[in-house]
């Protein structure tokens, strides 16, 4: 099955996503913090066992609420991408609430939530805090060191084939 | 240049319309900003336009994008996109307001930044005060298991001082007291640390007289001499208020350890406290205690380091050092009281700690309460103490302590059916009772003695090796009558129940 769709990095401004998917698209990263300001969008062809999918990846503004962003750039997402920074308590002590916001509103859409910023952290307790916290992290990632990224954007696009299925 | 030129000009330059089909072919451009052929597809210019096409049906008939990045041949723009859905086609307005975005973008990447930086900064302190915590908390468990064997080897030094021994052990158990006082010190320092670093210390406010913290401080250092060869001077200069409020505790622990400082610098010469008010005004007062001494000078390298915590804890892990930690608790203590204190000290001269603390002028002078002695037990009326302890140790100590002191009579409990026993059977006085034991829970044996008839109006002293004052107000809470800490001198007992009369 060969399917194109788009997708939404959402999260707090300066957690990442602009370097995640750098780091995915161009296989690059800038260690300098650039803010995003409105929206850019950028293609990128995920080839899975049997299927490939072409992820037009919407890269908007940080927020502190989903509420707060732009309507017009989450219309017609078939999936989105949640990204919280390790390091900053502020970008994910309201997750559960921010999943609620997605679940109730863009029911049936595939969500994933990353901890971006690993290599910013010293130790495993961190990552032991969401464990304990209830808070499903599906991948911890690095833009800079490229871990977990490639990973992130493949379980995306499997949760799009099966949700086309 | 008239208004009409004016406007189509900018129009040009701003702003292009693009007419496209339902598949994204394109129909019609005015090729203001962006060169599109007729037949090409809209998509080629930017992923974007393929997002849109893909989204087409979940679009409304007139939609919006506002600040989408575009790059076309290695040039950035920011545009909005006006979209207006018709049914045979789709017309976009695309507006190049890439100036306008790009002066905002400096305002919003500078707030982020710094927004960034507080969130961080503030998550870093609230690690270390975690950290800061969890020490606190470690050193007030370590003191407390600590508290108990000392208390132990105190007593029994208490005890064997008392009996008959020879000159030469005498002088020996006079050493081992020395040292274990000075391991109580080195615990309450501990503690006195963590409870200012954590804020709860609590300061006394209560009217003192100066002059009678400086000439018990006197007699102390007089009479008490720790070194023959250095000579103890307390000067109080006569503008010195009479009676201040604040903590005469807390003050008389500043002085004693700036003291105790200078007498581990000073092998001979002389010491001098010197008391002077600075400053009086509007019922405030700042005093200033000189503590001054003729021994080596401080390394001015080490001044700007002297009260640092960790600094003391390097100096107190050295073999050679063995100074505890008195300056960083002086420190504390004198910030806790919106003081100041300096250190004085030039190579080849002496030092000179000045502290400097704001006190309160009583509107009023009270009438000192003139306390008379209190009248003392008959020589042969017993005092029928019930003593509640599993350990054979303290067991074995506590009555020594009470038949060495002559009139007391002692009972033994070491759980809570003995003790009502011997409730029952025998007339109590005061019941004394160790919150150390490992298998009986005895704020619930303190409240059922509290509850029941046969003990209800019988005093109790609680004995323990918890020193936090939150731990002591939840024994002193349910009617415990007083709450002595370990370890504690033989004084401090029989104060405890002379009090109880």
């Amino acid at each position: 099955m060969n399917i194109t769709k788009k997708i939404v990095l959402l999260g707090h401004f300066g957690v990442g996503k602009t370097s995640l998917i750098r780091r995915f698209v161009d296989n690059d990263f800038d260690t300098n913090y650039q803010v995003t300001i409105g929206v850019q969008v950028k293609k990128k062809e995920v080839s899975l066992e049997k299927d490939t999918v072409s992820l037009l990846i919407w890269d908007i503004e940080g927020n502190t609420a989903i509420e707060k962003a732009r309507k017009t750039y989450l219309m017609g997402s078939s999936g989105f991408i949640y990204v919280f920074d390790l390091n900053r308590p502020e970008t994910f002590e309201n997750i559960a609430s921010e999943m609620e916001y997605l679940e109730n509103n863009y029911p049936n859409i595939p969500v994933i939530l990353i901890g971006n910023k690993e290599d910013l952290i010293d130790s495993d307790e961190k990552k032991e805090y969401f464990l304990t916290n209830d808070i499903n992290v599906d991948f911890f990632s690095s833009a800079k060191s490229g871990k977990g990224v490639n990973e992130m954007f493949h379980d995306i696009s499997k949760k799009l084939i099966l949700n086309e299925s | 240049m008239n208004l009409n030129n004016f406007k189509e000009s900018f129009f040009n330059t701003t702003f292009q319309g693009v007419e496209i089909d339902l598949k994204g072919t394109i129909l019609n451009s005015d090729n203001n900003l962006f060169q599109l052929k007729k037949g090409d597809h809209i998509k080629n210019l930017s992923p974007f336009f393929e997002s849109l096409l893909l989204i087409l049906d979940a679009l409304e008939d007139q939609s919006i994008f506002s600040c989408v990045e575009l790059n076309i041949n290695n040039q950035k723009f920011l545009i909005d996109v006006s979209i207006i859905k018709e049914k045979t086609h789709i017309l976009l307005l695309i507006c190049d307001f890439t100036n306008h975005y790009n002066e905002s973008n400096t305002l919003i990447q500078e707030k982020n930044e710094s927004t960034i930086k507080k969130n961080e900064l503030l998550f870093e302190k609230e690690l270390l005060l975690e950290k800061e915590k969890l020490k606190n908390t470690f050193l007030a468990k370590l003191s407390n298991e600590l508290r108990n064997p000392l208390n132990t080897i105190m007593s029994l030094i208490s005890i064997m001082k008392d009996s008959k021994v020879s000159y030469e052990h005498s002088q020996m158990l006079h050493i081992a007291k020395k040292t274990g006082t000075h391991v109580e010190t080195l615990l309450n320092d501990l503690l006195d640390i963590g409870r200012i670093s954590e804020g709860v210390l609590e300061l006394k406010k209560v009217s003192f007289k100066i002059t009678d913290v400086a000439r018990h401080i006197e007699e102390l250092y007089t009479f008490n001499s720790k070194n023959n060869n250095v000579v103890f001077n307390l000067e109080i200069s006569s503008n010195v208020p009479k009676i201040v409020v604040g903590d005469p505790i807390r003050l008389k622990q500043i002085l004693i350890n700036l003291i105790e400082n200078a007498y581990q610098r000073t092998k001979e010469g002389k010491i001098t406290l010197y008391i002077n008010q600075d400053y009086s005004r509007a019922k405030k007062a700042t005093i200033s205690f000189h503590i001054k001494d003729s021994g080596k000078s401080i390394e001015t390298a080490h001044i700007s380091n002297i009260f640092n915590e960790y600094y003391q804890l390097e100096k107190l892990l050295s073999p050679i050092s063995g100074e505890g930690l008195g300056l960083k608790i002086v420190d504390d203590l004198v910030k806790l009281q919106s003081g100041k204190i300096q250190v004085k000290s030039k190579e080849e001269e002496e030092a000179t700690f000045i502290v400097s603390i704001p006190f309160q002028i009583p509107i009023t002078v009270a009438k000192e309460k003139r306390i008379g002695k209190k009248a003392e037990k008959g020589l042969y009326e017993l005092i029928k103490v019930l003593l509640i302890d599993d350990s054979e140790i303290n067991q074995m100590i506590i009555t020594k302590l009470f038949i060495s002191e002559g009139h007391y009579q002692v009972s033994l409990a070491t759980n809570s059916e003995m003790t009502f026993n011997l409730l029952e059977t025998n007339e109590i006085d005061v019941i004394l009772i160790d919150l150390d034991m490992p298998t009986l829970d005895e704020l619930q044996l303190i409240k059922q003695l509290k509850s029941n008839p046969l003990s209800k109006g019988i005093p109790v002293i609680a004995i323990s090796g918890k020193a936090l004052p939150s731990e002591k107000n939840v024994v002193l809470d349910i009617g415990v009558k007083a709450y002595i800490t370990k370890p504690y001198e033989k004084s401090e007992l029989f104060k405890a129940i002379n009090d109880l009369k």
